[in-house]
Order: C-alpha cells, then structure tokens, then sequence
C-alpha cells in the first residue's frame, strides 16, 4: 500500500492498527451487552427452574424476546432525579459504575495468536505487561460509581446501601489480589496471555497446582462473588433494611448502567478467574494448526459461561450474610488464608526450577 | 500524534487541576481530582511508564480517594464555611507561595532544556530530562517494566523503602490503637 494519498507502510500499518482496535472494541462492548441482556434471561429463567416454576416464557418462543422488551421498557421509563439530590454527580455515577466494567476486557487474551487467512490475527484489543494491574486498576476506579450514587441520591438507603457496597469491595479486593498474586507468582508475569501460554505449555492450569492454586482460586472466586456484590455478599441491596441500597433513588436508563455494570463485572470477574487459574483456551495447544486455535476463544467462552452458571446457581442457594460476617471472612478468614498461601507458594517457586510443580501430577 | 494527545491532557489536567482548587463544594473538589489522577496516568504512559501509570490509577484514584470521598460524606464537610472567613489571615502567604512556585516551575522548564530534544516529551531513556534524574540508574529502555522497577527499588532503594514501610506500620498501629474500644470485661 506504499505511496496510497501520500503515506508511508509504516502509517498505514499504525492506521490499520487503530482500525483494527476500534472494530475489535465494539465488538466487545456490544458482546458484553448482549451478553449482559441475555444473561438476565438466563438468570430468571434457571432460578425459575431451581424453585420449580418457569420463568418468563412469553416474550418471543421460550421467552427469548424477554430482555429486548425490557430493554425498550427501561428506555422510556421516566427518569426520575430526586430534587434535593446533586443532579451532575446523581448523572455521573452511573457512568462511573458502567465504564470501567466495560473497557477492562481490552486485555482479556479470548483465544491464542493465529493467522486467518495469512494475516496474523489476535483474539484481544491490548497486550500490555502490566495486564492483570491494569484490569485491578479499573476494576477499583468502578467503586466511585456506587459511593457517589449513594451520596448524590441524598437519601439515608442510597448512603448506607453506597457505604456497605464499597467498603464490601475494598476489604474484599485485597484477598482477590492477595490469591491472584499466587498465579502471578506461579507464572513469572503479570501479562495475562503469558499467564495463559505457561498454563496451556506446562498442560495445567494453576488451579490444579495442588495444594496452592486450587486454594487461591477459591478465595479468588468468593472474594469475586463478593466484589460484585452478588447473593449472598449483596447486603448493599439487602431489600429488608436499605431497599434497594445505593440505586434506590434512580430508575430508566440510570438504573438500568448500574444493573448493567453489575453483570459486566460477572463476566470481568469470571474471564479474569478463567485467566489466572483454568488456564483460558487450556486444553486447545497455543501452537496448534489453526482450526483447532480456532476452538481456544470457544472452550475460553464455555468457561466463562460456567462461572455465570455458578453465579446464579450460588443465588438460589445462600441466604443473605449479615454485614459483620462478611466483613470478618473477608478480614479474618480469607485475608490471612490468601497470604500464607502466597508465601507458601512464593517458597515453592522460589525453591524448585519454574514450570516444575512437586505437587502436581 | 504524541504531542496531540499530551496537549489535550495536558489542558484537562489543569483545568481540572483550577476546579479543584476554585471549588466551594469538597465533594467536586475531590472528583476534580480524580480526574487530575487520570491525566497523570495518561502522561506516565506517554513517557512509557506503564507500571506507574497502573499503579497511579490503582493507588490514588482506585484506593486513596475513595477514602478522602469517604471522610467527606461521614464528616458531611461537603458545604464548609467560605474560606475567606475561616482562613482569609493566610492569603499573603498564598500569593508568596505562588510567586515561589511559579519561580521554580519556571526555572525548571527552561534549565532542563527541552527545547533542545528532538521530541516535546523528555523520554525516561534520555538522562537529561526530568523523568531521567527521577529513574536514574534504571535501566533505559526497561524503565516502565515491572521487573526493573521491582529491581532497583529493591537492590538500590532498599532502605528508603523499607523504612517507609515501617513508617505506614506505624502509622496503622497508631491509629488502631488511638479509636480502640476500651473494653472492661474482656
């Protein structure tokens, strides 16, 4: 393409680049939101079946118009702003709590480095070395979002509902990181498609690094339950005491960015786990012939798709915590549980070779 | 391109910056600031820090001010008294203290001689701009990595960082000791 409207290969090559990221972009963000609309279906329809009813089953054949009727429902819902609320921060914060929920997939590596067609093809927006800080990062920024919602609302349950949301996900962000930091360990990096390609070449993913990785993944995966502020870590929007916790005060197309955000970070929690401990596209080769490549964003998709299932599952299952018990799991039980782990794991490494595990097998 | 980007960031980050400092309410004020965070992040990565640039989003927009937006609500100090009454004896030393700055910001643009470098940005791998006098002894080209900041905070740094560690234990200690509940019967 040299000398096309006066510009260099290596121009193009950046233009392209760009190009090439923006389409990749939408196509995640309009992936999430299909997947955020079609997971409330799922959600209403598997708890449906776990307590012996239906579900919605109307809308469309099975129900599966359901969540285009209620996004139309939400979008001319009126939008209500309470007059003695503040009306640019009550605006802000739903953006706040959306935003960082849907820009942390930009590093989430879906399936292995491939060439379609002859061109070389890869199956994320951004390969950075600092990508599982980068998605923590953001992933903290998302908790502006419920703090100010419960003070712009300037009402006694948005306030406590935004107080309990976000001092549940900085207690609990410490044991997810502290139990993250064993599969850092374990893999030597913080790039999570290295993190990926060492699971898939040493043919384990850290979860099976007995004893460690499968204790790390499961702090990983409650304190995930916790950060997202699910049943039974929802006490922010526990209805018997706050109503509906920091969104009481917004309806329409405001709630409907905080209820959104919610199930973006259930997939950001889920695609991260999948990442760090079941090794993405694991068992699917990295260097495989490129059909089977094909298949890693596929097994990557079904995993993900289990975790959800777990999500809904563990909704049906638990009754509430009271909040003075989450907040000793999180501070007394998995926080001292998460760091001795590490350090065990941290000796392990440091004292057997890299990619030998005397546990394993 | 580079330059492009650094000048819109730029203008946010002091605009934002001037919010901060001109607003009466706390609340706006501390947004003003997060935003200002951003900003840094964004020229931390310009410079090719990444590892900063993450960390500044992580420590002080993510952990840092969220507790400042927490001491905000809970002493509900969102609406405090105009400043002119409370502080107005300070505004001489204010305008000294600008007068100063201004000298020394003024100073350091012109003796660090960024006119001279071919790029607008000092890089962190040219040792005569700011960034490099600030990551001297990091290795050129690895300056934003992870294992090179790792390393030299830990071989060449060690004692400054240890005793700051000690100095946030403190700290901790210090506060959990002064709002402990004396219990009687425990």
């Amino acid at each position: 393409m040299d000398g096309l409207f006066g510009l260099d290969g290596a121009t193009w090559d950046i233009i392209l680049a760009v190009i090439t990221a923006l389409i990749k972009a939408f196509v995640i963000v309009n992936g999430l939101l299909l997947a955020f609309a079609y997971m409330t279906l799922t959600e209403r329809k598997v708890l449906g079946r776990m307590q012996a009813r239906f579900g919605p089953n109307r809308v469309g054949p099975f129900g599966l118009l359901q969540p285009i009727a209620d996004g139309i429902k939400l979008a001319f819902k009126e939008d209500v702003t309470p007059r003695q609320a503040n009306f640019w921060v009550h605006m802000v914060a739903p953006m706040m709590a959306l935003i960082p929920a849907l820009i942390i997939f930009a590093v989430i590596p879906l399936g292995p480095e491939m060439r379609i067609l002859g061109q070389p093809w890869t199956w994320y927006v951004a390969k950075i070395n600092v990508g599982y800080l980068y998605a923590t990062a953001i992933a903290s920024v998302g908790v502006y979002g419920l703090v100010l919602a419960g003070w712009a609302s300037n009402s006694k349950y948005a306030l406590l509902g935004g107080l309990r949301a976000s001092a549940q996900v900085i207690s609990y962000e410490l044991a997810q990181g502290l139990a993250a930091m064993t599969a850092l360990v374990l893999a030597g990096s913080l790039n999570l498609y290295e993190i990926v390609n060492q699971q898939v070449s040493s043919g384990l993913p850290y979860a099976l690094y007995l004893p460690f990785g499968l204790i790390a993944f499961v702090i990983y995966v409650i304190a995930g339950v916790a950060e997202t502020n699910r049943s039974p870590f929802d006490m922010a929007e526990a209805e018997g005491e706050l109503g509906a916790g920091f969104h009481t005060e917004y309806s329409g197309f405001k709630w409907s960015m905080f209820f959104m955000a919610e199930y973006v970070n259930m997939i950001n929690i889920s695609a991260l786990a999948t990442v760090l401990f079941l090794g993405g596209w694991w068992p699917i080769p990295t260097d495989a012939p490129g059909f089977i490549q094909g298949l890693g964003p596929i097994v990557f998709l079904i995993k993900i798709g289990a975790f959800m299932f777990m999500f809904i599952w563990l909704r049906a299952t638990f009754p509430r915590l009271r909040f003075d018990r989450l907040m000793s799991l999180g501070w007394k039980v998995l926080l001292p549980i998460a760091l001795v782990n590490l350090l065990l794991t941290s000796a392990v490494v440091a004292l057997w070779p890299l990619g030998v595990w005397p546990f394993a097998q | 391109m580079e330059f492009v980007v650094f000048a819109v960031f730029a203008a946010i980050s002091v605009t934002a910056a001037l919010f901060m400092v001109l607003q009466r309410n706390a609340m706006y004020s501390a947004l003003f600031l997060v935003l200002n965070f951003f900003c840094f992040a964004v020229f931390f990565i310009l410079l090719g820090a990444y590892f900063l640039a993450v960390v500044q989003v992580a420590v002080y927009a993510g952990a840092i001010m969220v507790l400042m937006l927490f001491v905000i609500m809970l002493l509900n100090v969102a609406y405090p008294e105009p400043p002119d009454k409370v502080l107005g004896f300070l505004r001489p030393f204010g305008v000294v203290t600008a007068v100063v700055f201004a000298a020394v910001l003024a100073g350091v643009g012109f003796g660090s001689k960024m006119g001279e470098n071919a790029s607008i940005l000092p890089r962190i791998s040219d040792p005569t701009s700011g960034a490099g006098i600030i990551l001297k002894g990091v290795g050129a080209a690895e300056a934003g990595h992870v294992q090179e900041v790792a390393a030299t905070l830990f071989s060449r740094y060690l004692f400054p960082f240890e005793v700051t560690s000690v100095l946030l234990l403190a700290a901790i200690l210090g506060a959990s000791v002064l709002v402990r509940k004396r219990t009687e019967h425990a």
